[in-house]
This record gives structure tokens, sequence and C-alpha cells, in this order.
């Protein structure tokens, strides 16, 4: 239990850590030039350009680290199935 | 007297519980299908003009689609829950049913969103895929993700025959989640970057 709840808080840390590097990064406030004015022709205007990079990054991290969190999960699932199905050693005759 | 309606009433709350759900998803299979056949034309005008400020395009507010894409990553937060590892830990957190009911929730909020942002139902262009950087593509992935969903909750368990494909199913119902969000950012990308 105690475990469960050190890894989760293990995973928040890091996310946030992650998350806030990218806010203070001078990434969050990149904008390609040739971007501005193609999305007011699609009538988003630059904020609208600018919001919707720093969706698209935000939201790329918290689904990557979920993807992580699940990978990592199975793939210690299959480590402990096949540590389990291993025939233990046979001891050797007693003298 | 009394124990006669009593079994009877714990028959019905045991049979709608197994199958509440199978009967709700093919009324409303049913209720969409009539939707689309039967509803006349100034009805079809009338629903058009009144989703049009939401609807993705020139002049119009992303905030519904934004609002929907993260009900449906909120969504997501239910393989996290399900692989806590420590069943007690997981029932702590109010077991994986309730986050399972809260995943369909907000996928589904989500996908009301997307689909009025996708111009849903008159106004979708359902054969032209690649158009506003796989937009459609991106939502019929989503309507695809759906229905899986809801055929791994509402019917494979009570259809034995279809047992055998769960292992497919799930493998399945991730690997189409996954190209809905590649889609979707490519979207994204490509309105906030470039034109078409």
């Amino acid at each position: 239990m105690r475990a469960a709840s050190a890894r989760l808080l293990r995973l928040g840390l890091a996310f946030g850590s992650v998350l806030g590097a990218y806010v203070a990064s001078p990434l969050s406030q990149w904008v390609p030039v040739a971007s501005v004015a193609a999305a007011e022709d699609n009538g988003l205007g630059a904020g609208g350009a600018s919001l919707a990079y720093n969706y698209v990054l935000v939201v790329a991290i918290v689904l990557a680290f979920i993807l992580g969190y699940a990978v990592r999960d199975v793939l210690h699932r299959r480590a402990v199935r096949s540590r389990s199905a291993k025939k233990p050693t046979p001891t050797p005759p007693r003298a | 007297m009394e124990t006669t309606a009593t079994v009877r009433t714990v028959q019905v709350r045991r049979f709608w519980k197994r199958y509440g759900g199978t009967i709700l998803v093919l009324v409303f299979g049913v209720a969409i299908i009539a939707f689309y056949a039967y509803v006349p034309q100034t009805m079809a005008r009338n629903i058009s003009n009144l989703l049009r400020p939401y609807r993705g395009g020139e002049d119009t507010d992303p905030a519904i689609a934004y609002a929907g894409l993260t009900l449906v990553v909120m969504a997501q937060g239910y393989t996290l829950v399900k692989r806590v590892g420590v069943p007690q830990y997981l029932v702590k957190l109010g077991g994986s049913g309730r986050w399972l009911t809260a995943h369909i929730g907000l996928s589904l909020g989500g996908l009301i969103g997307i689909l009025i942002h996708a111009g849903f139902p008159f106004q979708f262009p359902y054969r032209e895929l690649t158009i506003f950087g796989y937009a459609s593509l991106a939502t019929w992935l989503l309507i695809l993700t759906t229905i899986s969903g809801v055929f791994g909750r509402y019917l494979y368990r009570h259809l034995p025959a279809m047992k055998r494909a769960f292992s497919v199913w799930r493998p399945m119902h991730v690997v189409e989640t996954a190209l809905f969000f590649v889609f979707t950012f490519l979207h994204i990308w490509t309105v906030a970057g470039h034109s078409g």
C-alpha cells in the first residue's frame, strides 16, 4: 500500500518537474513565425496558434507519462510471471 | 405472496444489472439510426445552424474542441489507477469499477464536444479524411474507439462466443486510442501552423 502511494507520488513529482521545466523553458513561448499568418487564415490568430502548440505539447507530456507508467507496469508483470514460471533448482540429494 | 413479489423484484434487479447496459446500447443505436433515416430537412438545417458557432473552421471558437479533448485526456487517468498494482490501494481509491465509470463518462463527454466541433451530425466531411490535417480521420478514430469501448464494457461479457476475442480487443482499444491522439495532434499542429 505504501509502495503504491510512493510510486504514484514519484510519478506526480516527475510529471510536475517535467511540466515545470517545460513552462520555464523558451519552448513554451515558441510559435513559428510562418504559422502566425496561417493560423489567422484558419481563424485562430497568433494567440490561438501559441495556445494550440502549448496544448499539444502539454497533452503529449501527460500522455507520455501515462504510457510510460503502463509500459513499465506491463514489463514488471511480465518479469514477475517469467520469474515465477521458472522451475526451482533441484536440491542435491542428501548423502 | 409478499415473498413472490420480493423474488420477482430481485430477479428484475438482477436482470437489469446484467443486461441494462446492453439494452441501453441497443436502444441508443436504434435511436441514432432512426435519427439519420427519418429527420426532416428543415430540422437538419436548424440543427446545423444551431451548432455552427461551435464547429471548426473560420471565425469559430475552438473552446469546445479543447474542452472535449481535455475530457478524453482526463479519461486516460483510469489507466494509471488500474495499474497501481496494490488491490487495497485500489479499493482506497474507490475501486476500479468507479474509475471505469468515470472513464466512460469523461470519454462520452469528450466525444460529444469533439463531434460538435467536427460538424456532426450533418456538416461532417465523412469521406474527406485528410482535410484540416486529418481532422475527419481523427474523428472517425474517436468514434471507432468509443464503439470498441462500448463493445468491451457492455457486450462482450454477455456473448460467450466473443470471450475468446477479448484478448485481442484490449490491445486494439489501446492502439485505436493512441492513433486517435496521434492524428488529433497532427490536426491541431496543422491548423495552428499551416493552411489546409
